[in-house]
């Protein structure tokens, strides 16, 4: 299905765990088909989970709106993908799902809650630059 | 910290109290800073003294949680605006219609509380968007199509009590039409099910929509009487195939008979899937799927005349087409089901548009569903194909507007006659004003075909964060509306800046039809706490303090 290469339990327990944690959806999560490995390293599945849900949408492929946004902005000098930036301060992600950019509106705390927002953000922060790295929807 | 109208510091804070014994501390949201994800990200008011903003949010869980937090809401005369997903852009997102509203934030009820795949039907909590019922439906398995709003993050709940619309079958489309049973809970605190849902242990609430007696539901859309909780929508059995076929017409007044043959193909059920119109002049020719965008035309002659600062003038464009052998009109329609049941309704759109001289005919390979990730890739938009996407954020041209960047948008869409004349006039009508205020507007636009009877055609209006240039929009979308009006078009849908204004142009015998609202919003709501005036329904005393 995919190059994803965490565990099937590992990481619908983290994903439980995040929902408890968080207060999460009632909707039951379930692994969803991600197209790349992960970065190496700690494990930031359960934010990469988040940026599936939430930003894969506008920002995982060169034709996202997000990411079209992004090559407008940038002309190529930095990867319109998001996950293809080496790094994003997560400051910087914080406000921009929190107060909205450009056509992208803000995100509320019972979209993605703060606990949710910090891991997508460290998730981002962590990008490894490559150019294969894209998590959408199957 | 902001105060309701008419509500003193005490009885704020007392009620904000309570909401959060219901809910709990977390979900109680008072903060600036929270407060801040309660904006209209494409209000046309927005930092102006008359946006409307919240004085708090409070997020339930669950149907009996809003229950008791609307007898709070009526103990303390709390204005309260029920969001479901808030994310219905341009036409108010999370934001109130009444400033000072507390909002209620129904996103975590987000469950799908019943699907059925032997009668076809879905009953969902507010905050269910099309990307989460989609993905349970591929994740369970179901032979169940959803069909979806652009936006996939909407509200099925939300987007049919707002009138939103589909891309799939007729049937499906028009999303208010496809919802059978509501669940909600009334000004005072009371919670009510329509149609055999009121038949206590009911084994049809889904399956029959007419009930006994007045068929009510109605009355929730596009209106404030009540908190809905939940809602049942009819679900299209997932179909075997898809194609489209393309028909092509030559001459430029050829979408007077094109648009008669379709309709009475639609009224006979024999096409049911969208068709798209768009014009092979412009250089364009589409999947299916919405379109929009700058002109791709080559040929210089065509590209200048599209180009007219004064305008197309459809006469020279028809002529210029004639000569360079592009047939003005091309319509896509789309087809589900089984191979034989396509082949059969391509053959009566085939022996339908015929007498056209010069329509040409091109069925599309007749593919397999689902269709495989290479090729849906390969779609511009999958939405047709009952698959949620953002794509339609991918607007194109309309970057920035008198030099402000443009951050929305909202849509002026009115209905028209679905008839060839209608589309020619509108396209005149609308385009000139486009050209008029220098809005970026594709040379030549189409009416768009959702819904099974009517026309809609729609004008996408920029929103920016200057309140100069956000003033001159709004002037301009009183000018569509009233110009619209005077032709006897009126707009089926429209963000809260403009509620009172279209309403207002609803006005039959001195505005029986509002004056009939307003008499059951006093009935059901007599202390006004529930969405002020949205859709221009006014409680009592908001309507004295008006004058």
């Amino acid at each position: 299905m995919d190059g994803f290469q965490i565990g099937r339990l590992r990481f619908a327990a983290a994903c439980a765990l995040l929902a408890m944690s968080l207060g999460g959806p009632a909707l039951s999560q379930t692994l969803p088909s991600l197209n790349a490995a992960p970065p190496a390293g700690p494990d930031r599945s359960a934010g990469r989970m988040v940026f599936y849900k939430w930003c894969s949408d506008c920002h995982s492929t060169a034709e996202g709106p997000g990411s079209m946004a992004l090559q407008r902005k940038y002309q190529g000098s930095l990867p319109a993908i998001l996950e293809q930036r080496s790094s994003l301060p997560p400051a910087y992600v914080k406000v921009v799902v929190r107060h909205g950019i450009s056509f992208m509106p803000s995100f509320r705390k019972t979209e993605i809650s703060d606990a949710e927002l910090a891991l997508v953000a460290d998730y981002l922060a962590h990008g490894q630059g490559r150019a294969d790295q894209t998590t959408k929807r199957p | 910290m902001k105060l309701p109208q008419n509500v003193s510091q005490a009885d704020f804070t007392a009620a904000l109290k309570a909401f959060a014994g219901i809910v709990g501390d977390q979900w109680v949201f008072t903060t600036d800073e929270d407060l801040e994800l309660y904006r209209d990200s494409y209000s046309l008011m927005w930092g102006e003294a008359d946006e409307r903003t919240a004085s708090a949010a409070v997020a339930p869980d669950n149907a009996d949680q809003v229950v008791e937090l609307v007898k709070i809401a009526n103990q303390y005369r709390i204005p309260i605006y029920p969001i479901s997903t808030g994310k219905n852009l341009g036409y108010g997102g999370a934001a109130p219609a009444f400033a000072g509203s507390v909002v209620f934030d129904l996103k975590r009820m987000n469950r799908i509380v019943e699907i059925d795949e032997r009668n076809g039907y879905v009953v969902v909590e507010p905050g269910v968007s099309y990307f989460d019922l989609h993905k349970y439906i591929q994740e369970k398995g179901l032979k169940l199509w959803i069909d979806c709003a652009g936006p996939g993050w909407g509200s099925l709940l939300g987007n049919a009590l707002d009138g939103g619309l589909g891309y799939t079958l007729a049937t499906y489309r028009s999303h208010f039409d496809a919802q059978c049973g509501i669940e909600v809970v009334l000004p005072n605190g009371r919670m009510m099910r329509t149609g055999m849902g009121a038949l206590p242990g009911a084994k049809t609430w889904q399956q029959f929509k007419p009930g006994f007696g007045p068929r009510i539901d109605g009355l929730f859309k596009q209106s404030n009487y009540g908190v809905v909780t939940k809602m049942g929508f009819w679900l299209m059995p997932a179909p075997e195939n898809h194609t489209t076929g393309v028909v092509t017409i030559p001459r430029f007044r050829d979408i007077i008979p094109l648009v008669d043959a379709i309709g009475r193909l639609e009224q006979s059920k024999i096409v049911q899937g969208l068709w798209n119109l768009s014009s092979p002049t412009t250089g364009t020719s589409g999947d299916g799927g919405p379109g929009g965008g700058a002109s791709k035309q080559k040929d210089s002659k065509i590209l200048a005349i599209l180009n007219d600062p004064g305008g197309v003038d459809m006469d020279k464009l028809d002529a210029a087409a004639g000569a360079a052998g592009i047939p003005f009109w091309a319509c896509e329609f789309n087809f589900y089901g089984p191979k034989k049941l396509i082949k059969a309704q391509w053959d009566c759109v085939r022996d339908a548009l015929k007498e056209i001289s010069g329509a040409k005919f091109k069925l599309d390979e007749i593919r397999a569903l689902p269709l495989s990730p290479e090729e849906l890739a390969k779609m511009r938009d999958a939405v047709t194909l009952g698959i949620p996407t953002l794509k339609t954020f991918d607007l194109g041209p309309m970057l920035s507007y008198e030099g402000e960047d443009v951050v929305g948008h909202i849509f002026f869409s009115p209905i028209i006659p679905r008839t060839g004349e209608a589309a020619i006039e509108a396209m005149d009508v609308f385009a000139t004003i486009a050209r008029k205020y220098k809005l970026p507007y594709p040379p030549v636009q189409f009416p768009a075909s959702m819904f099974e009877r009517a026309f809609m055609y729609v004008v996408a209006l920029p929103v920016t964060r200057s309140p100069t240039v956000n003033a001159k929009i709004r002037e301009m979308f009183r000018e569509l509306v009233l110009i619209a009006a005077e032709r006897g078009w009126g707009e089926y849908r429209t963000a809260p800046a403009f509620y009172d204004l279209i309403m207002g142009t609803y006005s039959y015998n001195d505005h029986a039809l509002l004056e009939f609202l307003e008499t059951i919003k006093d009935a059901v709501d007599p202390n006004g706490i529930m969405s002020a005036g949205r859709y221009a329904i006014w409680p009592r005393h908001l309507r004295d303090a008006k004058g």
